[in-house]
Formats: C-alpha cells, structure tokens, sequence
C-alpha cells in the first residue's frame, strides 16, 4: 500500500532521513521504534507532505505522492495524527470533526460526513457527551481520542500516529490501542510511532528500527521483541527506570 | 578556526577603510552645497539605520518610532542651544543622554514582550512624541519649529559649512560603523545571529537575550538621537515635517532594503535609498509611485535585502569558479 | 458636562469608532493568516471612498451601485496585491512582507493623488442629512447607516466563522497551521481570502465615511494607525476584540475632546495604544499571544 524507497529530508541543513526504506501493506499494523531524533516524527510529517521530501519516493497504492500538497494527499486517503495531538482549542469537539472532513466537503454529502461523525462518537462515546466543549478543556486521553477521531473523518485507509500514548495514564493508553487494534479489524492500515517500544510491538505486525534517520533493523514484531539488541537498546532503559 | 576568524575580521578592516576613504574623498568630488548636503544626509541616515540593522538583525526586534528618537535628538540641540544658550557639544551630549534615557524607559516593558510588540509600542510612542513637538509650542516653536540652530565648533574652528560639519559627521559615522561591526562579532552579537534572534536557543547558550536587546535597543536609539543632532546642526532648523512616522518607516525600509544579517547592509540600504529618494524628486508627483513601486519589487525580488543578494550571487559564482581548476580556487585559497 | 453634549460626544465616538472597528478587524483577518500587520490598510478605505465618488459623479451611477460596486473593485485590488506581492513572499520573513506593505500604501497612496487629486471628495449621504434629535443629543442618519452597517458586517463574519466550513478552516489556520494543512486546508486559499475581506471591510468603511467626513488621498495613513491601535487595544487577533476595541477608542477619543485641547485629540488613541501593551499586552478582551516562529 505504502512503499516508501531512498527516501532523504533535511531541516534547512540538518539532514534528518538520510535514505529510508519501508513499507506497509493494506491492513497491517506496521510501527516506527527509536530514540528522541531518530527521525521518526520526520517520516510521518514527509509521509503526509508537512516536510518536504528532497529525494527519494513515495508511492501509496501505486502513486507517487512525494510532491503532492497535503490538502491532496488527505484527499487521497492518508491522515495523520500529529504528535501532541495539534487540535483546535479555541474551536469546540464537533468543530474540530467537522474540519477533519475538510476535504470532503465538495466530495461527499452533507449526510455521509453525518454518518461518519456519528461513526467517531460511537467508538468513542466519550466524545459525543462533550461535543459542544471547546477541545482544550478535554483531559488528555479526551484530546487524544479528538485526535484520532478528527483523523478519521478524512476517511483515511491509511492512519499515521505519532505517538498517541505520549503523557496518558497506562489504563487510557490500553484503551486507545484496543480501539486502534479495532480500527484495523475494521480494514484500515495503520502506521504508528511509539517512544515505548514494548506497547508499540505488542500491538504491531511488523516493526522498523530507526537510529540517525536510517533503517538500522526491520523485522516481524515477535523477532524484534526476541532481537537482544533491541532489547539491550529500547527495554534496558525501562527496567532501570522500574 | 580562530585564524579564520582573524582573517575575516583584517579583512573587515579593509573593508572599513576602505568604506571611509570613499566617503572622505567624495567631497573632493562634489564640491557644490547641494551634494554636501545630501551627503550629510546620506551618512546620518547611515548613523541611524546601523542601529536599526543591530536591533533587527541582531535582537530580532523592529522599531516603527525611530523618528522619535531622530526628532527627540534634533529638537533636545535645538532648544537647548536656541532656548538656553548652550553649546552645541553640550546640546548633542543632552540629545545622547534624554534619547537613551527614553529609549531604556520605553524598552523595560516592552521588550518583556513578544513579536511584534515593540514594533506597535514605538509606533505609538513616536507619534505622541511627534504630537508633543507640534502641541507644546513654547519650548518647540509648535508647526513653525526652531531656528537659529548653531553649528558645534572646537577650538574657534567651526563646523559651520557643510563642508566643515561633514567632517564631525564622517568622523561619527566611522565611529559607529567600527563598533556596530565589533558588537556583530562579539561573542553575545555572534551568538544570537547564530541561532537568527530565537531566544529559546540563545537562552540555553547562555546569553542573556532581555538584557541584550535593551542594550542593543537604547544604543539605536542612541545613534538615532545622535544622528537627529548632527541633523539640527546642518539644517539651522528643526521642524516636526522630519519626524514623521514615514520617516521611521523609511529608516526600517533603508535597513531591510539594505539587508539585515549584516551590518553593511545598513550601510548599502541607507546609501541607496537616500540617493534614490534624492533622484526620484525630479518626477514630481510620480516620485513616490516610483518609490513604492521599486520598494516592492526589491522586496520580492531580493527578499533578503542587497546585501543578502550579492552575497548568494558571491557564493554561486566562487562555487562555478571553484569548479574549474586552476582559477580562482587557488587564487582564494592563497588569500 | 451636561448630559445630551455627553451624548453627543458619545454619538461621535461611535461613529468614528465604527469606523476604527472595521479597520481593525482587516488588521486582525490579515494578521491571523499571515502574522504581518499590513501597513496599507488604510489605503483600502480611501479607495473604496475614491473609487465611489468617481463611479458616482463621473460615472453617473445610482449610489448604491457605486458603493457597492466600490466595494467589490476593492476587494479585487486586495485579491490582486496578495497574489502579486504577498503570495511570493509567504514563507520569508515577516519584517520582508511588512515592508512590502509599507510599499503598497506608498504606492497605493500615490496613485490616489494622480487620479484624485490633493483635495477632499464626497458622496451625499445614504439617506439625507436632516439629524434625528435623540434625548437632546442630534444624529445624522449617515452615523446611523456607519454603525448599522459595521455591526451587520459583524455578525456576518461571525456567521461566517460559525456557520461555514471556509470560515471554520480560516479560523484553524489561525489557532494551528501545522494541523490546519493536515486538515487538508489550503492556508494559500485562506490568506487570499483574508486580504479579500480586509480589502472590502477597509472600502465599506471608505464609502460610510465618506459623506461625513470626505475622502483625500493622504488619509489612508492615519485612519490606518487609529484601526491599528483599536485591534491592540481589543486584542491583536481576536475580531470581536478589534470591534470592541475600534469603537472604544471612537468613544475615548470623542470624550477627551471635551476634556482636553484638541491638539491632543490624536495623542489618546496613541496613549491607550501605549498603556494597553504595557499593563494588558493581550488587550481588553485577552486573546492569547502567539508569535510565528
């Protein structure tokens, strides 16, 4: 589905994915595991055209999309949850849905983005109590379902996640992923990035080390778990920190 | 490295003397009183936008009231010398004084804040300022302004002719040109430009960024007062027409025109824009459609300013020439 | 003072108030697209003035055509100068695009002398000049066209804001332009947009003040500042605090004239500038401060 080849993206002069390799295939989970500057949060932002690709490819179902402008490349079925979720504070719960279904405004019928909004509050009910708060009262796991939820009404095969447990109680965090994990039962893709990799692999079929904006191990999320050098490098740090 | 830098920095004095041997040698040149008059100008408008260049590209701060302290200066000569009988020494050493006076006053609370505060605040601060000179006729001479200004003179000498005050201006000019261009490459100046004005970064390289921009912010201030007196002192006069809020907008524009990363962008920005302004006044009414026009295009067409264009056209053509060997490759390498 | 000349300070006030308010919330639309403070503001409103007196008295139309169609020419000129001069620009620096500002009004203004001329035009007023007498204090019905019409073309842009989704998307592009592209929203689209509406919200107050107080090439400036000033006072980048605080400063201004000489008169918009960014920088209604970095 998504095949990503050379794929290289500086900051003004600070390179920071210096050739990447990667793919995900319709209904997988895939996640992105690595240190603070690994250039995790980078892909994404370049996956969904924020960052500006400067070679490589990028092709999703077939399509290079790495010139396209973000606005084509939700329209195409990509959305991506930023890190720290990036809502809309001042604008209320349903505001903020309503502008994840941006792009479909000229596309879709008023009673098809409706069916989608009633879709989000269903997943998460949450959501449909507070409709009318403005989104930055939420608590943090609220935020983090407006996130997902504003993701969702693009319509997106592909789901990216930056980080959706950054700063959540572990009991919220559970629940988030049971919903993700729901997501792809429902057919939807998902690409994600966790800083804690135990979670991210728990959850994922296949996994992508990074270090220093490169690909350093790709494997299947059993072998990664089982890899001693993973282990060493992504889980010592936990258990000194226990 | 540090060779490096001490090359650059003979270079830069090369560069200096260089830039005062032309402007000494000018009024050789053109002799007649017309020039020397805009010379004058030219070089005070120079003093001014060098403190300019210091607080935009070097605090990331904009002043939209720098007629103020332009005005503030000439009118502190003025009545001092006009009303009290003063010298003018006396009259330009009072301008230094209650400009950065005001200047620091006016930069406490607004420099705690961010963006475009200080910009909003100075402007109006310049245009109440600019009200006083016209409202408070007793001491300003209200829309008629002062006369009778006199020029500054040391030991019976006079700097009573244009080309005798140009003297004391170019002498001043220097000065401000060398220690805006040793505050660029002081350790602080460096420093901020290194991370372009963001506080955050320059905060965790330890320097202390409020202080600094006060600092940087009541020396413009400074030169502008300084460069107001000099201004009363070859007009004779000083009226409120000077002090206009286009004329603190002029100043911005001679120090983004000219280029902001650099000091001698100031230099090119002030020099340019006051020859043009002086050339364009023989289209009359058209001159500041022209003017705006030009102002415009430069603007979209050389965003960073002259010397930001010149110096990426510099770049380029050492890396073409530097492709073929044996030229100046080598040529640079021995410098 | 008496009552009914209290009220008809107040009166006043309001009515140039109304004006500094529509000015005000071009500043503020430009403002949150873009974060620059657009120096040719004021030019807007002397076009929409200038252009309604040449479509009025040289082309003989009816004068709502030439108000309204002022307007729209307008608005087309803002439309023009973003894709021209702005659009190029958009991702250098702030300072760069202000001074492309300055070189707008600059040019506008001049212009505007070229074709207009150095003296003072007019309109009639929409509807007459006898005043209404009001609790002894005397309108102009003109005052009343001025502050009805600021406060319908209020209410629109919050329709506008609450009830569309181009206005929802204006507004995210203001709160966070990194998730308003991930939205999918053209933030291009939506400055061009901004100076529309700036353009026409400074031609509808050209052609309301018009009548009252005439229009010359070299006002732009000023009305522009006294806008300027009543967008901080309410609160840079909030537009209901650009109203509230155009039409304060209206009202402040208009009272100080009984108070104090009317030399001064200027300096109070200047004054409340000052004192609102030293003790309350966010302004009366507090919007939050944001800086592009």
């Amino acid at each position: 589905m998504l095949d990503i080849r050379g794929l290289k993206a500086s900051y003004g002069h600070i390179e920071v994915l210096k050739g990447i390799d990667l793919r995900v295939d319709e209904g997988e989970i895939v996640t992105m595991i690595g240190s603070n500057g690994a250039g995790k949060s980078s892909l994404l932002k370049t996956i969904s055209g924020v960052v500006r690709a400067g070679s490589g490819e990028i092709t999703f179902k077939g399509r290079n999309i790495e010139r396209w402008s973000c606005a084509k490349i939700v329209a195409t079925g990509i959305s991506h949850v930023p890190e720290g979720r990036q809502l809309f504070g001042p604008l209320t719960v349903f505001e903020n849905l309503q502008l994840g279904a941006y792009t479909r405004y000229r596309r879709d019928s008023k009673k098809e983005i409706d069916e989608d909004t009633e879709f989000v509050f269903e997943m998460f009910p949450v959501l449909k109590e507070r409709w009318k708060q403005t989104a930055g009262t939420l608590s943090g796991g609220e935020q983090q379902m407006l996130a997902i939820g504003r993701a969702l009404m693009s319509k997106p095969q592909l789901l990216l996640l930056d980080e959706p447990s950054m700063g959540l109680a572990p009991i919220i965090i559970q629940n988030i992923f049971a919903i993700l994990k729901d997501l792809r039962k429902k057919g939807l893709t998902l690409l994600l990035v966790e800083q804690d990799a135990m979670v991210a692999l728990s959850i994922a079929d296949r996994g992508y080390v990074l270090q220093n904006g490169q690909v350093v191990m790709a494997d299947t999320s059993q072998n990664l778990l089982d890899n001693e050098d993973v282990k060493a490098i992504y889980f010592g740090h936990r258990d000194k920190a226990h | 490295m540090t060779s490096g830098w001490h090359g650059r920095w003979n270079k830069q004095w090369l560069w200096v003397s260089s830039y005062a041997l032309v402007m000494a040698v000018i009024p050789n040149v053109l002799t007649n009183n017309y020039y020397m008059k805009m010379l004058i100008v030219l070089a005070i408008n120079t003093i001014i936008v060098i403190g300019l260049n210091l607080l935009m590209g070097h605090a990331g701060q904009v002043s939209l009231g720098h007629a103020a302290f332009y005005g503030i200066g000439a009118y502190s000569s003025a009545i001092l010398t006009t009303k009290f009988g003063m010298s003018a020494w006396l009259g330009i050493v009072a301008a230094i004084l209650v400009g950065g006076l005001v200047a620091y006053l006016i930069a406490i609370p607004a420099l705690r804040l961010k963006g475009h505060y200080l910009a909003m605040a100075t402007l109006g601060f310049a245009e109440i300022v600019h009200i006083l000179f016209i409202e408070l006729r007793e001491i300003t001479g209200g829309t008629d302004g002062l006369y009778g200004v006199p020029a500054p003179s040391i030991a019976g000498f006079a700097f009573d002719t244009p080309q005798r005050l140009y003297i004391l201006v170019w002498i001043v000019l220097v000065i401000c040109l060398v220690m805006a261009l040793n505050i660029a490459k002081s350790r602080v100046g460096r420093a901020l430009r290194a991370v372009h004005g963001s506080e955050i970064a320059a905060a965790s390289m330890g320097v202390d960024t409020a202080k600094y921009k006060i600092q940087v912010f009541v020396l413009s201030g400074i030169l502008a007062c300084v460069g107001g007196s000099l201004y009363a002192s070859m007009a004779g006069y000083v009226s409120s027409e000077s002090f206009t809020l286009t004329v603190s907008i002029t100043l911005v524009t001679m120090a983004v025109f000219g280029g902001m990363g650099n000091v001698w962008g100031a230099v090119i920005g002030a020099s340019t824009l006051t020859i043009m302004q002086e050339y364009l006044k023989s289209y009359n009414d058209y001159n500041l459609v022209i003017f705006g026009a030009i102002l415009i295009l430069a603007m979209v067409f050389m965003p960073q300013g002259i010397y930001g264009a010149f110096s990426d056209m510099a770049k380029k053509l050492k890396h073409r020439l530097q492709a073929i060997p044996g030229t100046a490759g080598e040529k640079h390498a021995a410098s | 003072m008496q009552f009914d000349q209290l009220l008809q300070f107040i009166i006043s006030g309001i009515t140039s108030g109304s004006i500094y308010a529509l000015i005000a919330l071009g500043f503020t639309l430009i403002y949150n697209s873009t974060q620059v403070i657009n120096l040719a503001q004021g030019e807007f409103v002397v076009y929409g003035g200038l252009i309604a007196v040449s479509l009025y008295v040289g082309a003989g139309l009816p004068l709502f055509a030439a108000v309204l169609l002022s307007i729209v020419i307008v608005t087309l000129i803002g439309v023009v100068f973003e894709r021209l001069a702005i659009r190029p620009l958009i991702n250098h620096s702030i300072m760069t695009l202000i001074i492309v500002t300055v070189g707008a009004s600059i040019l506008f203004k001049n212009i505007a002398m070229i074709i207009w001329g150095r003296d003072p035009l007019t309109i009639p007023a929409f509807s007459g000049d006898d005043p209404i007498m009001f609790f002894g204090a005397s309108i102009i019905p003109q005052s009343i066209w001025v502050f009805g019409i600021t406060m319908v073309t209020v209410v629109l842009l919050q329709i506008f804001y609450k009830k569309t989704i181009t206005g929802k998307a204006m507004k995210a592009c203001s709160i966070n332009q990194t998730a308003a592209k991930l939205m999918g929203i053209n933030s291009s689209n939506v400055v061009l947009l901004s100076f529309a509406l700036s353009a026409a919200f400074g031609a509808i107050a050209g052609v309301l003040i018009a009548p009252i107080s005439m229009v010359s090439y070299s006002m732009g400036g000023f009305l522009g500042l006294k806008g300027f000033a009543g967008a901080v006072l309410g609160g840079l980048g909030n537009p209901i605090g650009a109203v509230v605080g155009g039409i304060l400063l209206g009202i402040l201004e208009s009272l100080s004239i009984g108070f104090i000489a009317s030399g001064y008169k200027d300096a109070v918009a200047f004054l409340i500038l000052l004192l609102v960014l030293f003790l309350r920088p966010s302004g009366i209604l507090g919007a939050r401060i944001k800086e592009k970095v």
